[in-house]
């Protein structure tokens, strides 16, 4: 398989979506940066025919595009111009070779009968003024279609703001609301057969946030849009998986990782019996979304797991939980080990024998989705909120596994991909770790233990099983007491990156055994930095201040314990030496001063 | 807190029109910003009323056209 290589460009897609909130003024500023990143993502020209204003929706459209992997440009035809638009072979919509023309026309603008008028129709009337609006909506697809390759999204059309019998409307022989059903159901209809032409639900869009807040009086009258904030952002979302549906093709598999994502918690640290998941709150979020994920399943998507975990351990939970919705044998691939993610989806794309380009990965931790994204910019990765009950939410509007249409392939069961894998031999390529790991810039900052400090010190070493070669815990008493002996050196760890604090994150403590020799009582991490090689910063720290103090030689010990399997490789990896005849042993030459990884800005704080 | 106020404006207005924050004072608006044109005093309305939980009536939506007369009017709603 090619190796891919990182693109900074991409990067920057990926740090400017990473701005945007809900506020308007964080869209317009996204879009603007977004415009000259286009051809990082999917290009593509969208031309909309509009009955109303509808470049007040184009920078939330490039916006949620390219969240979901689009490089929009749009163009909006001057607005009420349709036909001319579609007929004149020299109009924009022509001169603009669109990849996908938009025609969004709303009856209150162009069938009044319809609207305001509809009580001075007669009921024999109505499906007159019924079949002439559809056959211009659905004429002009047909005329689009034999003048353009481009594909065709139609609206149609939502409830109105107003109906004009008023409270009478739902007694009259074909009320108002019954009659613009009967339209949405001929426009669709008319549609099926006009090939590359789909339709754009605007009326479930309009009740999924209610007609009030899709209809905006003041920026009808001022902008001739008339659609409200909260209705553009809603259709700008729909209308871009819409456009994804369009672009480009479903992806095929889901990549879930396990802490945080299927249960809350962290299954080394809290145990089975420790983890968030079941009937009650904050457990059953994760059973509900466990839930959502089997429905994906159902419908045809493979499911795999890529967790930084011990095997077993996870194996034992599904084995064991009795909340556990999925069963192991439902995922087609896993990948559960502490080698890093971008090879684990690899290996899981070539064990389905399925493109990388048709994952989609969902993990709740953001340095996670940045490395992924970075490395295999092919990979849908999921924008996941940090709040857990919005996990369905965004996995389903993130239209990774939309399909416009349902034909009886998509609803091919998962399992027969399954044996596909046992015959396979991973192969794992690495990529580009330091520079995602320059991109993080990390800053570590290394300070002695004290007061302040203390308790969260006594904390990690009593909860950290993982990254913790020996697993001593002390209470604060017994802690305080062994840094005031003689020689003694305790540091503390702060990790801070781009995406924010990480907190107190590791903890190393040395002890004096005799005038050159120094040893590591404790030394720990945080499994959540793990990776990014901010060991090497502490324990050269460490290292320093004992040289200093005149020793040549820091031993360390490994006291293997059920969970801390990710440690072991701590002493090889960070240059110390096996000492032969004392096995779980290692010694570190203190004679040369090793430099922390250059990606690293190490901040001593308090220098003694 | 007014600087607070005006801080707030003077990026919502940045972002609208796509001008470093920087180079905004109190008499920049339609006459200095070339960007500033009807559709953005539109993405200018949604975006203060966003920005500040307000909703501006018409006539006072199309008169910001300063960022002065914007601050101005963001104090009044908000006293």
């Amino acid at each position: 398989m090619p190796m891919t290589q990182m693109e900074p460009h991409r990067s920057e897609v990926v740090s400017i979506l990473a701005t945007v909130t809900e506020k308007p003024a964080s869209y317009l500023a996204a879009a603007r940066k977004l415009a000259p990143l286009r051809s990082e993502l999917t290009p593509a020209k969208i031309v909309a025919l509009a009955t109303f204003t509808f470049d007040l929706l184009h920078p939330y459209i490039v916006v949620e595009g390219a969240r979901r992997g689009l490089g929009l440009e749009l163009v909006a035809a001057p607005f009420g111009q349709l036909e001319q638009q579609v007929l004149d072979p020299t109009s924009m919509l022509h001169a603009a070779k669109a990849d996908v023309v938009v025609i969004a026309a709303r009856i209150e603008d162009i069938a009044p009968e319809l609207t305001d008028g509809f009580v001075a129709l007669a009921p024999a009337e109505i499906s007159g003024a019924i079949t002439s609006h559809v056959e211009r909506i659905v004429g002009l697809a047909r005329a689009l279609r034999e003048r353009s390759g481009a594909r065709i999204i139609v609206w149609n059309q939502p409830a109105l703001a107003r109906v004009a019998a008023g409270l009478a409307d739902p007694s009259l022989e074909t009320s108002q609301q019954l009659a613009i059903a009967e339209l949405n159901r001929q426009i669709a209809a008319g549609c099926r057969d006009v090939p590359g032409t789909t339709i754009f639900d605007a009326a479930r869009v309009a009740a999924e946030i209610g007609t009030g807040q899709w209809f905006d009086a003041k920026l009808a009258h001022l902008a001739r849009c008339p659609l409200g904030i909260t209705a553009q952002l809603a259709v700008a979302r729909r209308l871009a998986r819409h456009l994804r549906g369009n672009l480009l093709p479903p992806c095929k598999a889901l990549v879930l990782d396990l802490d945080n994502t299927l249960w809350g918690g962290v299954l080394g640290e809290d145990g089975i019996g420790g983890i968030a998941l079941g009937d009650g709150y904050p457990g059953s979020v994760f059973k509900a979304f466990q839930r959502a994920l089997r429905s994906y399943r159902d419908r045809g998507v493979l499911l795999a797991i890529a967790s930084k975990n011990n095997e077993e351990d996870v194996i034992e939970l599904f084995s064991q939980h009795s909340d556990m919705v999925l069963r192991l044998d439902e995922f087609a691939a896993r990948q559960i080990h502490w080698t890093d993610k971008a090879a684990s989806l690899r290996a899981i794309a070539a064990d389905l024998n399925i493109g990388i380009d048709s994952l989609a990965f969902f993990d709740d931790n953001p340095v996670e989705r940045a490395w992924v994204s970075e490395q295999v910019p092919e990979i849908t990765v999921i924008d996941v909120p940090a709040d857990p009950l919005r996990y369905i939410e965004a996995l389903d509007e993130s239209g990774a596994f939309d399909h416009l249409a349902i034909t009886a392939e998509d609803r091919m069961r998962a399992d027969q991909y399954r044996a596909e894998i046992e015959r396979k031999h991973l192969e794992r390529s690495v990529g580009s770790v330091e520079q995602f790991l320059e991109a993080l810039q990390m800053k570590v900052e290394i300070g002695r233990i004290d007061a302040a400090t203390l308790p969260r010190v006594v904390q990690l070493l009593g909860k950290t099983n993982q990254f913790n070669v020996t697993t001593r815990r002390y209470s604060e008493g017994e802690l305080a007491a062994m840094l005031a002996g003689d020689g003694a050196i305790g540091l503390w760890m702060r990790i801070t990156d781009r995406y924010g604090d990480n907190g107190l994150v590791g903890v190393a403590l040395a002890v004096r055994d005799d005038a050159t020799t120094h040893r590591l009582d404790s030394f720990l991490m945080s499994c959540r930095v793990l990776g990014r090689q901010a060991e090497h910063a502490l324990l050269f720290a460490i290292a320093k201040r004992a040289r200093l103090q005149g020793a040549t030689t820091l031993l360390g010990e490994f006291i293997p314990s059920k969970k801390n399997a990710p440690a072991v490789r701590f002493f090889d990896d960070t240059g110390f030496t096996a000492i032969g005849d004392r096995p779980n042993w290692w010694s570190f030459d203190l004679a040369p001063d090793p430099q922390p990884p250059r990606w690293l800005q190490i901040v001593e704080v308090g220098h003694e | 807190m007014s600087d607070e106020i005006s801080r707030r404006v003077r990026e919502v207005v940045a972002a609208t029109f796509g001008v470093p924050v920087e180079s905004l004072t109190a008499d920049s608006g339609d006459q200095t910003i070339e960007a500033w044109d009807s559709l953005n005093q539109i993405h200018l309305i949604v975006a203060l009323e966003g920005e500040f939980g307000i909703s501006l009536e018409p006539e006072d939506a199309i008169a910001l056209t300063t960022v002065a007369a914007i601050e101005h009017a963001i104090r009044d709603l908000k006293a």
